[in-house]
């Protein structure tokens, strides 16, 4: 049957990206500027049952792998899975296609907090921590400002997000004012700009907790955000309490993105693209929109920064394959699936 | 399962009030049209029925238990609410957007399974979408649309079904499609709650009518009781036609037209058969109220001094008062007033210069001295063949003020045919107060 | 002073002096060739016209109730001599003798003798000719400051004995900037411009600046101590690279404005009609041209300083080169310069790398191109440092790099060999003056063994030469120290 083949060819879809993750995840580990063979990165994931096996590694090569390597791959994953998931959530509580998490102001929240930590403390874990609180901070300020107005919430919410996540704009374009131009501003443009590259353990921490378990959130809630997305009064008819569920989506799209934005610095474009590739890929159901997206989103971020990393001596900064190489996949995505959105 | 609503009343703003204790009942397997002007509070009705909106005063019942003690799932498993013509942001598929009727049967982490999959095929199936399943809902027809969210409400397993204008933007075949579904799922128990602009809709599905008007309840009842005439000239300000079954004989009412005001020529009295020729001869069985209408400078002064002198002609005794304009050149300067039984004639009114004076229109001061010798002027009219009122205006109609004892006058009855001019902007509020009244076209 | 009253003691002064002794004017010509070669100016009986001038020198001493001091002058410098202690002492006149002298005023090469490690300054009150004190003596100081002053300069501007009342000077934008000398009021908007304008000893002349390093309570309180007007013409609020408030350039009614090539407000400026100088040193060669221009701007003293410096700067890289160039390419150690951020580092192109070049080591980054590149750990291990080097400003610090566990991948870090670059006021690793610092400092740290120079000395030397500030033990302890 024809309904037969649909699902099952979007199962089939998630089931490659799945896998795809995981490969993706394994080849990465082999790549990189300091040349390593793929089978010294087996042996030294496998030392810790195996401790035989990683006898003659060379010690940099060891390090690399478990101190510089896993924990950036592993960042990239979680942070363009957290990306595409609640680029996804957003779309659908905001009815609205051209959103993302960032609409109420989270990063522009997170990257206040940042740039002032960075004028008062310097360095260090505080960064990442005021970068999270502020972030969110902007949301909660959003979300209390739009009930100070009752009627029509959505446009309200959205205006408010607009308004509060300038505002904050505006505030770190002080701080950046302010700053000594040679010793705090540069720190505070690095921050903005988005980078993977100073990912250590410590910093994975709270963002993996709290990605994992909003992820699970949102995948446990997936099939509501397609009656969330049809608008509250259709959804309230549908016997749901809509106010209440996009609330607590929010909630954890925000925690998922301060965290994100906190360790990663500014990263756009994904968690806006990202949904639309996973809509080209298996349509707007979000049963399985929603999980193709965290893989796409993952995947994505990965592939993205495997070249920033790999390509040239020098980084790439991100923002700038995001778009190079997103761009031209979203078009081929778009002129092979021409109906529907 | 029945649902009855017991003297609803219900503002968005409290003291602009939306809802007037409004009342009705529906059975198993009925269908409730809900007619009415716009903005008369027809979706805010929908929307308390379907427990979306908690009512101020008065209470629904479902099954002789108040909608407010059911949960929101619990609800939606027995109210289905379809909106009006949307359009939704991402392109669902036909039976994506039907799966979601799935919802209040799901518990909140759920996902839908196998057995909603059977429970929606057979609900496309009922209303004959199951070949459109797989097109995307954004791109099927509006007729096709309005058929899913029908299938929506089928696969939410409801006992009663609200919709929002069902057959609005729909063409013919459409709208035929739509009613014939509706009959045949209320055949089988379902009972709908519809609201919509046509009558002739709820002519022919409908087992009853509620006629609700600036959130009143004008009329309740079967569809042949509800929309007669008079009471749809009441509600919407125009004089209508209802038209009558004829093949099977008299009895049903089949359609619902608006009648366009006939222009009648003052002459035609004379012409038997003439509509003019009819009032006069009607004339002495009741009084007969006659609206003039006819835009701004259509003439409709001359076509009254016309009609007097043709009636003088004929020895009826004629009363009342014209109001010839005062002319400066082309210019249109005052307003007379001049009864016609003595022939006295005063400046009623002129050209509005500045803010001063009480009395006045957007164009006109009011002299209020000749006001009140017009209104002694109508006051002092008894019983006459022909009564000509030239003519009742905004002031009357929208302030209470200004000839009253016109309007007395024509309540009261004491003449056999009354004239009375009335702009066509103010039409409807003269038909709902006199809504047997004809209506022609004063022209000349 | 009056400056009316002035020039009419002086054009008074002057027509007397053409009265009384025309034939000293003619002097010159023939002299300037007779002494062009081989001149000794310690050699009095080289002096030809001697006898003559002595007669009327004496004739005045006897005149004189007191002695200030005594000149020996060349002969074609006289005049400006006389000028300039006519109108210091009010009318007085000098009393030119041919030995034994109290000062002794001769013509001077004005680029430095190379041969002199560490250049000595001397007063140059104009081009080619300095004024050397042989005795201690109040008035002698008083009067040399004098000559070289602004107002002396003026005086011999206005006499013509100075190059005026124009003259070019190219930026480094090869625009050719006119300069209406002498200049009193100067601004300067970019940091490095201020410390070139310092260390040709013109610090004057800046009615606002902005400086480099200044920030930090460190380098705001030796700023101060350098110079006492520092907190006043502070004017890192007004001007920098990246704003200027024109309202504030007007109230200070500059004459020049000094400012780098990639200022972001230079059309702004110019509808002031301001004559502006514009800088490009990123590199050792600019950064000598630099400070060469900026003493030209500000006239002969100035310039003679820039000489003093270059000359110091180069000597302190030959020497260098000397003791290193026999380690050959591919052993000499490799040194990574840092940035900001850990992860960022100097490309090859930067001044960081001719830095850690000069002093004999290979910059690990010298394969990027551009200014500071991001990078990652990996890349860092295939170059793997023999020392990293971090800068002095920017939040930067060692800690940041050795307490990091995946840093530890490096021998580098693991063996504690990352150090920070240090600074008194400027950094020392940015393309200013004090970079020779750098230099000396960074050579130290790789061939201890070979280089015989020492941080202290030399930092001792230039901050008393350039900068005329005697650095304290304290600061020494904490600029030459390589922890």
């Amino acid at each position: 049957m024809i309904k037969q083949r649909l699902i099952s060819s979007k199962r089939a879809i998630l089931g490659l990206l799945i896998v795809l993750s995981a490969g993706l995840f394994l080849v990465s580990l082999t790549l990189g500027r300091y040349p390593i063979t793929p089978g010294e990165v087996l042996r030294v994931l496998l030392s810790p049952i195996f401790p035989r096996l990683a006898v003659e590694i060379p010690e940099v090569s060891r390090r690399l792998i478990l101190l510089v390597r896993l924990p950036r791959i592993l960042a990239a994953l979680l942070i363009g899975a957290s990306f595409g998931g609640t680029g996804t959530a957003f779309q659908a509580i905001f009815k609205n296609p051209l959103v993302d998490s960032n609409i109420l102001g989270v990063t522009s929240g997170a990257g206040f907090g940042a740039a002032l930590a960075l004028l008062l403390m310097g360095t260090g874990w505080q960064i990442q921590f005021s970068a999270f609180l502020f972030g969110l901070a902007a949301v909660s300020l959003a979300f209390g400002g739009s009930r100070l107005y009752k009627t029509t919430p959505l446009l309200v919410l959205t205006l408010m997000g607009i308004l509060i996540g300038s505002l904050f704009s505006s505030l770190t374009a002080l701080i950046k004012y302010v700053a000594d131009p040679l010793d705090t501003l540069p720190a505070i443009t690095f921050w903005l700009l988005g980078s993977l590259a100073s990912i250590t353990w410590e910093k994975i921490g709270l963002l993996a907790v709290i990605t994992v378990s909003g992820l699970i959130l949102l995948w446990l809630v997936r099939w509501r955000l397609n009656v969330l997305s049809l608008g509250e009064v259709e959804a309230q008819s549908l016997g749901m309490n809509p106010t209440q569920l996009k609330l607590i989506i929010i909630i954890i799209s925000t925690l998922m993105t301060a965290s994100a934005v906190s360790v990663s610095g500014v990263i756009g474009w994904v968690g806006l693209v990202i949904p639309h590739a996973g809509r080209l890929l298996v349509g707007p159901d979000h049963k399985y929109l929603l999980p193709v997206s965290v893989n796409l989103g993952g995947i994505f971020l990965l592939l993205i920064d495997n070249i920033a990393r790999t390509l040239l001596p020098g980084e790439i900064p991100l923002g700038v394959l995001t778009g190079l190489i997103g761009v031209p996949i979203f078009i081929v995505l778009l002129r092979r699936k021409q109906t529907g959105w | 399962m029945e649902v009855r609503a017991d003297h609803l009343s219900f503002a968005y703003i409290q003291g602009k009030t939306i809802l007037h204790d409004v009342s009705l009942e529906v059975k198993a397997g009925e269908i409730l049209y809900v007619l009415g002007p716009n903005g008369g509070g027809k979706s805010t009705l929908l929307s308390c029925l379907a427990g979306l909106l908690q009512p101020d005063s008065g209470e629904v019942y479902l099954a002789e238990k108040p909608l407010a003690e059911f949960e929101a799932a619990e609800r939606a498993r027995l109210i289905g609410m379809i909106p009006q013509m949307h359009v939704p942001s991402f392109a669902y598929t036909v039976e994506e957007m039907v799966m979601m009727g799935r919802a209040p049967h799901l518990g909140w982490l759920e996902s839908p399974s196998r057995v909603d999959y059977e429970i929606i095929q057979n609900a496309l199936e009922q209303v004959g979408l199951l070949e459109l399943k797989g097109r995307p809902y954004t791109e099927i027809s509006g007729g096709e649309r309005q058929l899913t969210l029908i299938a929506r409400g089928l696969a939410q397993n409801c006992q009663i079904l609200l919709m929002d204008e069902p057959s609005a933007h729909l063409d013919l075949s459409n709208q035929y499609r739509i009613l014939e579904i509706i009959q045949q799922l209320s055949h089988r128990g379902l009972s709908f709650i519809i609201t919509s602009h046509s009558p002739n809709d709820a002519l022919a599905t409908a087992d009853r009518v509620l006629l609700l008007n600036n959130g009143w309840v004008t009329a309740y009842g079967p569809p042949d009781e509800v929309l007669t005439e008079a009471l749809l000239s009441t509600v919407y300000g125009v004089r209508t036609e209802v038209i009558y079954e004829t093949i099977r004989g008299l009895g049903k009412p089949r359609a619902v037209v608006p009648r366009r005001p006939e222009t009648v020529d003052p002459q035609s009295m004379e012409k038997e058969g003439s509509l003019l020729w009819e009032v006069f001869e009607k004339r002495h069985k009741q009084p007969q109220l006659i609206l003039v209408t006819g835009m701004s400078g259509a003439g409709k002064t001359s076509w009254c001094s016309r009609l007097v002198n043709q009636a003088r002609s004929r020895g009826m005794s004629v009363d009342g008062i014209l109001a010839p304009g005062i002319f400066e050149g082309q210019h249109k300067t005052g307003i007379s007033v001049r009864n016609l039984k003595t022939g006295e004639e005063k400046q009623l009114a002129k050209l509005r210069q500045d803010d001063s004076g009480d009395i006045s229109t957007p164009r006109w001061t009011f002299n209020p001295d000749v006001l009140d010798w017009a209104n002694d002027q109508l006051g002092e009219i008894r019983d006459c063949d022909l009564l000509i009122i030239d003519e009742l205006g905004p002031l009357e109609f929208l302030r209470g003020e200004g000839l009253m004892e016109g309007v007395d006058l024509i309540d009261r009855q004491d003449f056999k045919t009354a004239f009375v001019v009335v702009r066509s902007s103010l039409l409807p509020n003269a038909l709902q107060r006199w809504p047997d009244a004809l209506v022609i076209n004063g022209r000349v | 002073m009056n400056i009316k009253k002035f020039r009419i003691v002086i054009l008074s002064i002057i027509t007397i002096l053409l009265l009384t002794s025309c034939t000293n004017q003619l002097y010159p010509t023939d002299y300037q060739s007779s002494t062009s070669d081989g001149m000794d100016p310690t050699n009095p009986a080289q002096n030809v016209d001697a006898p003559l001038e002595d007669a009327t020198d004496e004739e005045r001493a006897e005149t004189a109730e007191e002695v200030r001091f005594t000149i020996r002058a060349d002969e074609q410098l006289k005049p400006a001599v006389s000028q300039l202690y006519d109108s210091f002492f009010d009318g007085e006149s000098p009393v030119f003798v041919d030995d034994g002298e109290d000062l002794l005023v001769k013509r001077w090469p004005s680029a430095m003798e190379k041969l002199e490690f560490r250049p000595t300054l001397h007063a140059f009150f104009m081009y080619g000719a300095a004024m050397i004190p042989q005795t201690q003596n109040e008035d002698v100081e008083a009067f040399v400051d004098f000559s070289v002053s602004l107002d002396g300069q003026e005086l011999l501007f206005e006499n013509g004995e100075l190059m005026g009342p124009q003259y070019a000077v190219i930026d480094q934008t090869e625009t050719d900037r006119l300069i209406n000398p002498p200049l009193r009021r100067v601004i300067s908007a970019y940091g490095p411009s201020t410390a070139f304008v310092y260390s040709v000893g013109a610090a004057d002349r800046l009615v606002s600046a902005s400086y480099l390093g200044a920030r930090d309570p460190l380098g705001a309180s030796v700023m101060e101590k350098i110079d006492p007007r520092f907190p006043d013409i502070m004017g890192d609020d007004y001007f920098s690279q990246e704003d200027f408030s024109i309202e504030q350039a007007a109230a200070l009614d500059p004459e020049l404005i000094l400012t780098s090539a990639r200022t972001a407000w230079l059309d702004t400026a110019q509808e002031l009609g301001i004559q502006i100088f514009l800088y490009d040193a990123e590199t050792p060669e600019s950064l000598k041209e630099a400070v060469a221009k900026t003493g030209e701007l500000f006239g002969p003293n100035t310039s003679a300083q820039a000489s003093a410096w270059i000359a110091y700067y180069e000597n302190i890289i030959d020497e260098i080169e000397a003791k290193t160039s026999i380690i050959p390419e591919d052993e000499r150690p490799r040194v990574l310069f840092t940035g900001t951020q850990p992860l960022r580092v100097a490309s090859g192109e930067m001044y960081q790398s001719r830095i850690i070049e000069y002093a004999g080591g290979i910059s690990a980054s010298g394969e990027l191109q551009g200014y500071w590149n991001d990078v990652n750990l990996e890349q860092i291990a295939i170059w793997d440092p023999d020392v990293i080097i971090v800068p002095p400003y920017g939040g930067a610090s060692v800690e940041a790099i050795i307490e990091s566990e995946a840093w530890q991948i490096l021998d580098a870090v693991q063996e504690g060999r990352v150090y920070q670059m240090p600074k008194l006021v400027a950094p020392w690793d940015t393309p200013a003056p004090d970079s020779v610092l750098g230099i000396v400092w960074l050579s130290e740290l790789l061939h201890p063994n070979l280089i015989e120079l020492a941080c202290e000395q030399e930092a001792e030397y230039f901050y008393s030469t350039f900068y005329d500030y005697q650095i304290t033990q304290e600061e020494l302890d904490i600029v030459c120290e390589y922890d």
